[in-house]
């Protein structure tokens, strides 16, 4: 059996009187993808915070590679990345400055052979000496993710990797993702509002509904378990109906 | 330790490109200090020839003052700055989630921060050598090297405070950079005024109250 990466229970998150997250508990395995689904607002980029050791669950338990994201971030961090549609790398740095000083920051070996790797594995090598902030956003896309593979992670965290792209762009990264994640056998973490993306990449799904979760498998357990036919209509279903399996938010 | 060396220096390489890739900070770093120093130069020596007795005092003591100001106001935005560019460039995220430590972060800043001021001060004395015929080193003699530094540390110690502030507000903090070392300096020579212990150990918390401390220790040695 695969080796667990992550392991989250019962996560609880709570700003003041607002809960954020409430009582989510899912695992990422090596090798698998595990997309978390949910509306705007849902939880899910407060989830990841969590599992990234950012924001500190008020309750429940997470560890990332068997360890405590709050005590071994340092361990942690040298074996996880992370990328974000609403992140960039610093915009007035070209984007080879910024692959050499994140590569420094990983204490990535052979410096300039694995950013050259990652940028001919993007096709962004032509690009190498604009500023970031002269790139379109798919071709940002593409460069937060070339940086979140410069340390050959364990487990890469993703949050909406693709919310601002093209569907051509778009389905060119998730091929990608793909080749990247079978050729390393790493684990990925994704969160995404694109329910075709989420069934073309995760071996699994957490369906996050008003901070919970309500719905957990494959798409198809996923789709039965909503009695519809897409995820997307599973989605509209939950979105708009939403207290179908949550029975205390009735 | 050799790992946090190497991030330190990555972090620090990343203040430098800054100024590889854009010439206005790059001029920013000499302009307005430069221009500070024409206008309370020229200021100064009109008063030395306005003021009777002592011309020479008000001349040193202005250009000092001006100069030593600008050490305390740099080291600190050094530091707060750091900090505002990922805020400003989605870029924290990235930074928090990599193996770089807070310490190792903000020992790049007091690194850029340090080599930022002594390059100021250096571009500042000569001018003020040149144009105003006043050298530093003659005026403050070895003083200077300890009080530069303790400027510089309490330069670094709001640029931590105000970073904080940064980290736990967002946006809506930036407005304090920009003014926290006037408020702070102020907050430590007026704070121990008032006799009330809580105020006094608040100002124990700013060194400048440390500035102060010494000079009146000196004194009372005689």
């Amino acid at each position: 059996m695969a080796e667990s990466l992550v392991e989250a229970k019962d996560l609880c998150k709570t700003y003041g009187g607002t809960r954020a997250v409430d009582s989510i508990s899912f695992t990422v395995p090596e090798g698998k993808i595990i997309g978390l689904l949910g509306a705007n607002g849902a939880g899910k980029t407060t989830t990841l915070h969590m599992v990234l050791g950012l924001l500190k669950p008020t309750s429940g338990f997470v560890s990332v590679l068997g360890r405590s994201p709050f005590l071994d971030r340092s361990f942690i961090a040298r074996s996880v990345n992370f990328s974000s549609a609403y992140g960039n790398l610093p915009l007035n740095l070209t984007l080879g400055e910024n692959m050499t000083i994140f590569a420094r920051l990983y204490g990535v070996r052979n410096r300039k052979q694995k950013v050259q790797e990652l940028l001919d594995m993007f096709e962004l090598t032509h690009l190498q000496n604009r500023v970031v902030g002269a790139l379109s956003s798919g071709e940002r896309t593409k460069v937060n993710l070339a940086k979140s593979l410069l340390n050959d992670p364990r487990l890469l965290v993703l949050d909406e990797p693709t919310a601002s792209l093209d569907p051509d762009m778009a389905d060119k990264v998730r091929t990608l993702l793909k080749k990247v994640q079978e050729g390393r056998g790493m684990g990925i973490l994704y969160t995404s509002h694109n329910m075709y993306e989420v069934e073309a990449l995760c071996d699994e799904i957490l369906f996050i509904h008003k901070r919970r979760a309500i719905a957990s498998g494959t798409s198809a357990k996923v789709r039965e378990a909503f009695s519809s036919a897409s995820l997307e209509q599973a989605f509209i279903k939950m979105v708009r109906d939403g207290n179908i399996l949550c029975g205390e938010d009735r | 330790m050799i790992e946090s060396l190497r991030r330190i220096y990555a972090m620090f390489l990343r203040y430098l490109y800054l100024h590889k890739r854009s010439l206005p900070r790059s001029l920013e770093l000499i302009f307005w200090p430069v221009m500070e120093l024409f206008v309370w130069g020229f200021l100064s020596l009109y008063l030395g020839t306005v003021v009777e007795t002592g011309a020479a005092a008000v001349v040193m003591f202005l250009i000092n003052g001006m100069i030593f100001w600008d050490i305390l106001y740099r080291s600190q935005q050094s530091v707060s700055i750091s900090v505002m560019e990922e805020i400003w460039h989605h870029n924290i995220l990235n930074i928090l989630v990599s193996p770089l430590r807070l310490w190792e972060w903000m020992c790049a800043a007091f690194i850029y921060g340090f080599i930022k001021s002594g390059l100021i001060t250096i571009i500042l004395g000569t001018i003020a050598c040149v144009l105003y015929r006043f050298n530093m080193a003659d005026s403050l003699g070895l003083h200077l090297v300890p009080l530069a530094g303790n400027l510089l540390l309490f330069g670094w110690i709001v640029g931590i405070y105000t970073s904080a502030v940064l980290l736990w507000w967002g946006y809506s903090g930036e407005a304090l950079i920009w003014r926290a070392v006037p408020a702070a300096a102020a907050l430590g020579d007026f704070l121990p005024a008032c006799r009330a212990a809580r105020t006094r150990s608040m100002a124990f918390a700013l060194s400048a109250e440390h500035l102060r401390f010494r000079r009146h220790a000196r004194r009372s040695r005689g």
